[in-house]
């Protein structure tokens, strides 16, 4: 897990991406359902959701490859339904599945890509080339799906872009190269204070790269914030059981909840000052939580913490 | 950007408009070879003519495929759309580079007519900008409709074959004259020969037909970010290629039914024939002679009497209001017993020739060849082809001896013990046996089948051979859902085995020919 970065610039009042209410149905099916995300310049944000949570919509909305039904997207201070061409000049965006065309050589592809972008730089592109170790005349059908990301990302990074958008960049690969791939994106934006946001499902993943986080479930925003609030919010709750009914006090609601013989285990969201004056009943017990299981809660319920 | 995109499809499908420039000089090579050349009234433009009417809508099929469908398919559109490029332009791009690729082939359709009809057809500047103006506006009305049904995905291939049966079918059984229209009659047949007047209504509803259809087609690719384009270019699922073999089927039997309609059989008539019309079938008899002796009279006039009193007792029989026409002809140079089939379309009726003069109106092989010929025609030769065969043969081997005790069989047929699966493979039965031998097995079963009491016999048979097929693919449906073994369980609740077994008994009881 990083912190912000201390310097307030990076973190202004005015996001670099901004989201509000957007909204994209297929056929009666809402796939992203009124979601509202800021992403401030500089952060690495993880937008974590299961699949079919609406993670590639939402993105693939930001990018402009599909129009969004309602809501507005503010991308660098510009207010539009969908980006623009010079929006997304600013923007290097991986996909989940690289369509690239498979008889271009690396090299073709690059130039290719590199007729869009004013900004391209041609001797990054071939530094990254070779940090990745891509051979330039290999052509995009000879190569495996770990150097395809990795080709992705190559491309991405060569317009020097402000806002880097990857969509479940690692879907696909082995652990080993996961790994590998998320570091060079954490390295990057470190070294280069490139504003990423990525999607994932891989909880682990975001927990070690992301500075805030976003949970999307059933095409809605579940939380947004930092790592640190969503851990002390939520807690597991072990209560011993009773004939009576055990309510819980205003503001604290109930995630998950399972009893077993002698005990009732809940697990709960409320704000950090409400847990700080919660008095524990007699024979309870409270547990901080890791990220997977606050997530795996956070996707069973329906309710809204944001 | 946009040289960029350009630069990319030409590397992408340059290779592939190459080989199609090939495969229409190949193409012309082979017209001039076929002496397509000479036959076409000497023109090198009559060839081109022809090129742009059968493999330069192919070219632009495959062209169209390439830059959009396949796009699609790949789904390497995504990664366009992502990049920082309106999809407006992506199209536009596509749109005008397969529009080039289309007039290049026509420039070079021109050249190849020009090289080949420089020395024979007189070239004036008028009658060259007159081809290049009229075979332009052709190319690019083939491009506009290639490139708007590559949008449609999966569908692709039926819209452009529904397009183009349909244009085929209204022109030959509508009467509709689709060769004259627009786009049609720029490359129609005075193409190649006129030489002074433009065709100013056709080049106008020709570019007014391609506005709306690339209109259509840029809609397609734009409406909704082109999800309908990408949801379009998915594979069929297995509930969609049901409904389209079903649909297909249903719209074959229709367009059949059309053609049946609208399609003239002329009615046979032959010179000097003695014609009988009794109201069910219509019997004429006449001579392949010059000057028909009064013994040939007499003998046209006895067997269409003959076979008149045959078809009519066999009709009521059968419960037939209507038989096709039957025509006897008489040669000279038949041998006795000799038969020859005339072929004719099913609805004409049948043509049979043999010499009448020696063959009396009472011979068994003759009813037995008319009524096995005019029962299977009455039937569309649907009997002929099928596993019902063996009724066919059979009623017409039995028929001319019914009500008598049949010949005796052969020690071979009384040595077999055919099943009720040789009578389902009646084919491959007849195939291994002596005709005359499969023909009385079959009569045999016919005669087995009185023991299930006159009347159930009577109505198999006239269920079986009596009743009255449509000539399309209505006939084979209705063999499909109504098969001979379930008419015959319904008259007389025997199954094939059953009977095979009946008339095996039968047989053995017989007394064999030596």
């Amino acid at each position: 897990m990083h912190d912000l970065p201390a310097d307030p610039t990076l973190t202004p009042l005015e996001p670099l991406l901004a989201v509000r209410g957007l909204r994209r149905h297929f056929g009666s099916m809402p796939a992203v359902d009124g979601v509202d995300l800021n992403v401030y310049a500089g952060e690495i944000y993880g937008f974590l959701g299961i699949n079919g949570a609406g993670k590639t919509t939402t993105i693939r909305t930001l990018m402009g490859i599909i129009a969004a039904e309602a809501g507005t997207i503010t991308l660098m201070g510009e207010t539009t339904r969908r980006a623009t061409v010079e929006q997304k000049r600013r923007i290097g965006y991986v996909s989940q599945e690289q369509n690239f065309y498979p008889w271009m050589s690396c090299r073709t592809l690059g130039r290719f890509v590199r007729s869009f972008y004013p900004t391209w730089d041609q001797r990054e592109f071939n530094r990254l080339l070779a940090v990745f170790s891509i051979p330039e005349e290999r052509r995009v059908s000879h190569l495996s799906g770990g150097m395809r990301a990795k080709l992705a990302l190559a491309l991405a990074l060569a317009p020097k872009p402000d806002l880097l958008i990857l969509d479940e960049p690692t879907a696909g690969l082995d652990p080993v190269a996961r790994r590998e791939f998320m570091d060079i994106i954490v390295e990057e934006a470190r070294e280069h204070q490139r504003t990423t946001f990525f999607s994932s499902h891989l909880i682990d993943e975001v927990e070690r790269c992301a500075d805030r986080i976003g949970i999307l479930h059933a095409g809605r925003m579940r939380f947004e914030g930092r790592l640190e609030e969503l851990r002390g919010q939520v807690r597991r709750l072990i209560l011993p059981k009773t004939d009576e009914p055990q309510e819980m006090p205003p503001g604290f609601q109930i995630w998950q909840e399972r009893s077993n013989e002698a005990a009732l285990e809940r697990v709960v969201q409320a704000p950090q000052e409400a847990w700080a004056s919660f008095s524990l009943p007699e024979g309870a017990e409270v547990k901080h939580l890791g990220l997977e299981e606050i997530f795996i809660a956070c996707v069973s319920t329906r309710r809204s913490l944001a | 950007m946009i040289r960029g995109l350009f630069t990319k499809e030409l590397r992408q499908h340059g290779g592939l408009f190459f080989f199609a420039l090939i495969l229409l000089a190949i193409g012309m090579e082979m017209m001039i070879r076929m002496n397509l050349l000479v036959r076409s009234g000497g023109s090198a433009f009559a060839l081109m003519n022809m090129m742009l009417w059968v493999l330069f809508p192919l070219v632009t099929l495959i062209l169209a495929n390439a830059l959009i469908a396949a796009e699609f398919r790949q789904r390497t559109q995504l990664f366009l759309e992502a990049l920082p490029l309106p999809r407006w332009l992506m199209l536009t791009v596509k749109y005008l580079l397969g529009l080039t690729m289309a007039l290049l082939s026509v420039v070079v359709l021109l050249v190849l007519s020009w090289i080949v009809g420089v020395e024979t057809d007189a070239i004036t500047r008028r009658f060259a900008l007159l081809l290049i103006i009229k075979a332009s506006a052709w190319a690019a009305f083939c491009w506009a409709v290639c490139f708007s049904m590559a949008f449609l995905g999966r569908y692709r291939v039926i819209a452009s074959v529904t397009l183009v049966g349909g244009l085929i079918s209204a022109q030959q059984w509508l009467g509709m004259k689709v060769n004259r229209f627009g786009p049609f009659e720029l490359i129609g047949d005075q193409f190649a020969y006129e030489r002074s007047t433009l065709p100013i209504t056709e080049l106008l509803i020709t570019l007014a037909l391609i506005v709306v259809v690339t209109a259509f087609g840029f809609m397609l690719g734009l409406v909704r970010d082109a999800t309908l384009a990408t949801m379009l270019s998915e594979k069929m699922s297995a509930r969609e290629r049901a409904t389209f073999i079903i649909l297909t089927l249903v719209a074959l039997m229709m367009i059949g039914h059309v053609k049946e309609q609208h399609e003239n059989t002329d009615p046979l008539s032959l010179p000097g024939s003695i014609d009988i019309d009794n109201g069910v079938v219509t019997i004429s008899a006449a001579a392949a002679v010059n000057e028909p002796t009064d013994l040939e009279k007499a003998a046209l006039k006895a067997h269409a009497s003959a076979a008149d009193a045959l078809l009519k007792e066999v009709a009521t029989y059968l419960r037939t209001p209507k038989l096709p026409p039957l025509f006897l002809v008489h040669r000279r140079d038949l041998e006795k017993g000799e038969i020859e089939n005339g072929d004719l379309d099913s609805r004409q009726g049948t043509l049979l020739r043999l010499n009448l003069l020696i063959t009396p109106t009472d011979d068994h092989k003759l009813q037995t060849e008319i009524l096995y010929h005019h029962l299977g025609a009455h039937q569309h030769f649907r009997k002929h082809l099928k596993d019902a065969r063996w009724v066919l043969r059979g009623f017409s081997a039995w028929w001319p001896q019914r009500g008598r005790a049949l010949s005796a069989p052969s020690a071979t047929l009384v040595s077999l013990t055919p099943t009720g699966d040789d009578l389902r493979k009646w084919l491959t039965f007849e195939e291994g046996q002596d005709e005359r031998d499969a023909a009385d097995y079959a009569a045999f079963c016919i005669h087995t089948l009185s023991q299930a009491g006159p009347n159930a016999q009577q109505q198999f048979l006239s269920s079986a051979l009596g009743s009255t097929y449509s000539h399309d693919g209505r006939g084979s449906l209705r063999d499909l859902f109504q098969p001979l073994t379930q008419l015959l369980n319904e008259a007389t609740s025997w199954t094939l085995d059953e009977l095979a077994k009946r008339a095996n008994c039968q047989l053995k009881a017989k007394e064999v020919q030596p």
